[in-house]
């Protein structure tokens, strides 16, 4: 409780900091915020001409590149968050080693970031509702418990990998293959029906799994998200948070010393 | 945390710091550790340093403390512990309030933003809020002296602007505790007098002050009291004038002890002529170490020439530790001065009397040729001390202690000061 009070002390650094990440990262390229943009969109091309020409996934009905643009917006968020947040302590050891501030002020201030790019992709995403004709009905409001899960899981996943990288320089490559791997145990390119049904129950130990199936029904088919699975992410989320954010703080001293 | 103990105090009991060398790096590294006994990595990961044995000191609100030593001896890492940055092996430490560090200016700076948008986040580094930052934003752009610059990338400051800026957001950090490592080192003259004098308002409007410097100038200018430290252990904690001194007699020894850095440096110019030695001399002619302010001091300089030099000009400066030249003078002032330098002989060069401030000096005697346009030789002596009067009493000491004469006559609008020409 008292990290939080000290956090919350912190909170312009917080704000401030954030900001930085997401001017720095756009400052010189020629896009901007187009890149968060394309990302995911230049992504949904590419599985629409995989699975929808070549290799014919069973969609339900619903367009190709809306079922996939549906999950890979969150999904995104959530990679770059790691992305960013997880090397953030080791690439601001100049910080870390000579200023005292609360260090989780770095990870969490890539998962703001992150989310400056989530929402410029997810404007898109309405474009393309408009387009195709889809209208999701009530079930869309669904989305706030689903990104309020999805925020927990970053926080506490990005929390954990920035402290472990500090000992663990090898970590940097981990992430990204991990992630990879991570991307395919997740419904993003296939629906979560092609998944054996008696498989399922250890498929949704995965807590991005719970997440984007529950994104996609509520945002193109119409449907609240499957229960036990959403609950059972919130779970591992909070679990992860509570235990990323615990560790942290008790290695936290040790950073300064090893960076 | 005991509540009576006011805001500002810093107290360090029976504080340890140990590092280990080596660091558990990768992966791999760990685990060959872990599962060979007798390993390389761990063996070196097994060693240690101590950065800090057993430092006791408390320092009350308003007061200032230096750190004083030679590199390595645990300055940094003092500073590194009171700000919390790191912790210690062993022993307490308290900090009451607000904790500043002027460990790096301009932490956090992006190169991409402007001076305006740094001064924001350097700020909230340094735990300031956004409104607070607004209110002094003014006051720090007008003390960083970068107005027209203000909202430029920094990447195109110069890194004395660089500087500028980030000392101009933390003198204005309102701390109760302010840290300070080294980093009036940079910058011009100009800006260092203004950064010393911050550091001295602020200290007088009741900052507790613990100061990192090399510069002794800088260190008993705004120390009150100053902690001498070698390799980790505290070897003197009072007055700064004698802590300095103690630091100074110990590196003068070790100074003594290290051949390239002898009393003697060959000539430049071979074959020319060489200075074989440069003794300090007192009226008597007894060699000195220690003299007053007001007592001569001779320099008396041994050359040895290995063809005749005729007319050179023999320049000879007094420098103290942190490089300055306090006076710079030759031969060549002295219009009738005709010689020439042949075999052997000796120079000698009289101050009458000496008339610098309190503290640590040496002779640089430089012989150059007679138009003033090659080195031939230099050479040094070896260090001496001044004591002056003012010693510990003035905070702006100067450099030399002229002689004046003083007089008053009531009833005349405007005083009649007259300086002693008379050297």
């Amino acid at each position: 409780m008292n990290y939080l009070v000290t956090l919350n002390q912190y909170r312009d650094l917080l704000w401030l900091w954030t900001a930085r990440e997401v001017r720095v990262r756009y400052k010189q390229s020629l896009l901007g915020l187009a890149w968060a943009i394309l990302q995911p969109l230049a992504l949904t091309v590419v599985f629409t001409l995989v699975f929808s020409r070549l290799v014919r996934i069973d969609t339900g009905g619903v367009p190709y590149p809306i079922f996939v643009y549906a999950a890979l917006v969150p999904w995104t968020f959530f990679t770059t968050a790691l992305g960013f947040g997880i090397p953030s302590l080791v690439n601001n050891m100049n910080l870390v080693t000579k200023i005292y501030f609360p260090r989780e002020v770095l990870p969490l201030a890539s998962t703001g970031a992150a989310f400056v790019d989530f929402l410029a992709a997810a404007t898109v995403f309405i474009g393309m509702l408009v387009v195709y004709g889809v209208w999701p009905g009530v079930h869309v409001l669904w989305v706030i418990p689903l990104l309020a899960i999805q925020v927990v899981l970053t926080i506490g996943v990005t929390l954990l990998g920035s402290a472990v990288i500090v000992f663990f320089r090898d970590m940097r490559f981990v992430v990204p293959l991990l992630t990879q791997v991570w991307m395919y145990a997740t419904p993003i390119i296939y629906p979560t029906e092609l998944v054996p049904k008696h498989l399922q129950p250890y498929y949704f130990m995965n807590p991005m799994a719970g997440i984007i199936d529950g994104y996609r029904r509520a945002l193109v088919m119409g449907q609240a998200p499957r229960m036990p699975a959403l609950l059972l992410s919130a779970l591992v989320s909070s679990l992860l948070l509570v235990l990323g954010y615990a560790f942290f703080k008790r290695v936290e001293p040790l950073f300064a010393d090893l960076i | 945390m005991m509540n009576h103990t006011a805001k500002g105090t810093v107290e360090f009991e029976n504080v340890s710091k140990r590092y280990r060398l080596g660091t558990l790096g990768t992966l791999r590294g760990t685990v060959s550790a872990l599962l060979s006994r007798g390993n390389d990595e761990l063996d070196n990961w097994r060693r240690v340093l101590w950065a800090l044995r057993e430092v006791t000191f408390r320092v009350a609100p308003g007061e200032s403390l230096g750190l004083i030593g030679p590199n390595g001896a645990g300055k940094t890492t003092t500073l590194k512990l009171l700000s919390s940055i790191t912790r210690p092996t062993a022993g307490r430490i308290a900090v009451q309030g607000r904790v500043a560090s002027l460990i790096e200016l301009g932490a956090g700076f992006h190169p991409e933003l402007t001076g305006h948008d740094n001064i924001y986040l350097n700020g909230a580094i340094l735990g300031l809020k956004r409104r607070e930052i607004k209110r002094k934003l003014d006051d720090i752009v007008e003390f960083s002296g970068l107005e027209r610059f203000i909202d430029t990338p920094v990447k195109r400051y110069s890194s004395g602007m660089y500087v500028r800026l980030g000392f101009a957001v933390a003198a204005h950090v309102e701390a109760d505790v302010l840290l300070v490592d080294e980093v009036l080192a940079v910058g011009d003259a100009e800006f260092r007098r203004k950064c010393t004098a911050r550091m001295e308002e602020l200290r007088q409007s009741g900052t507790t002050l613990i100061f990192v410097s090399h510069n002794m100038y800088q260190v008993r200018r705004l120390c009150q009291r100053a902690l001498l430290l070698v390799k980790g252990e505290p070897l003197f904690l009072g007055d700064t004038g004698d802590a300095i001194s103690t630091y100074e007699k110990i590196a003068h020894s070790a100074i003594a002890e290290d051949e390239d850095l002898g009393p003697l440096k060959m000539g430049d110019v071979p074959d020319t002529v060489h200075i074989s030695d440069v003794a300090l001399l007192d009226r008597a002619g007894r060699p000195v170490t220690q003299l007053r302010y007001d007592q001569d001091l001779t320099v008396r300089i041994a050359y040895r020439t290995f063809q005749p030099v005729v007319n050179p000009i023999v320049k000879v400066g007094l420098i103290r530790p942190d490089g300055t030249a306090c006076a710079m003078t030759a031969s060549a002032y002295q219009p009738d001065l005709e010689w020439t330098l042949a075999r052997r002989g000796t120079i000698e060069a009289q101050f009458v009397p000496v008339q610098l401030v309190s503290g640590r000096y040496r002779v640089e005697v430089r012989i150059v040729d007679s138009t003033d346009s090659m080195l031939l030789t230099s050479a040094h002596s070896g260090w001496f001390y001044v004591d002056d009067p003012a010693f510990g009493h003035e905070v702006e000491r100067g450099v030399f202690v002229p002689r004046l004469r003083w007089s008053h006559e009531p009833g005349v609008a405007e005083p009649d000061t007259l300086c002693d020409g008379e050297i």
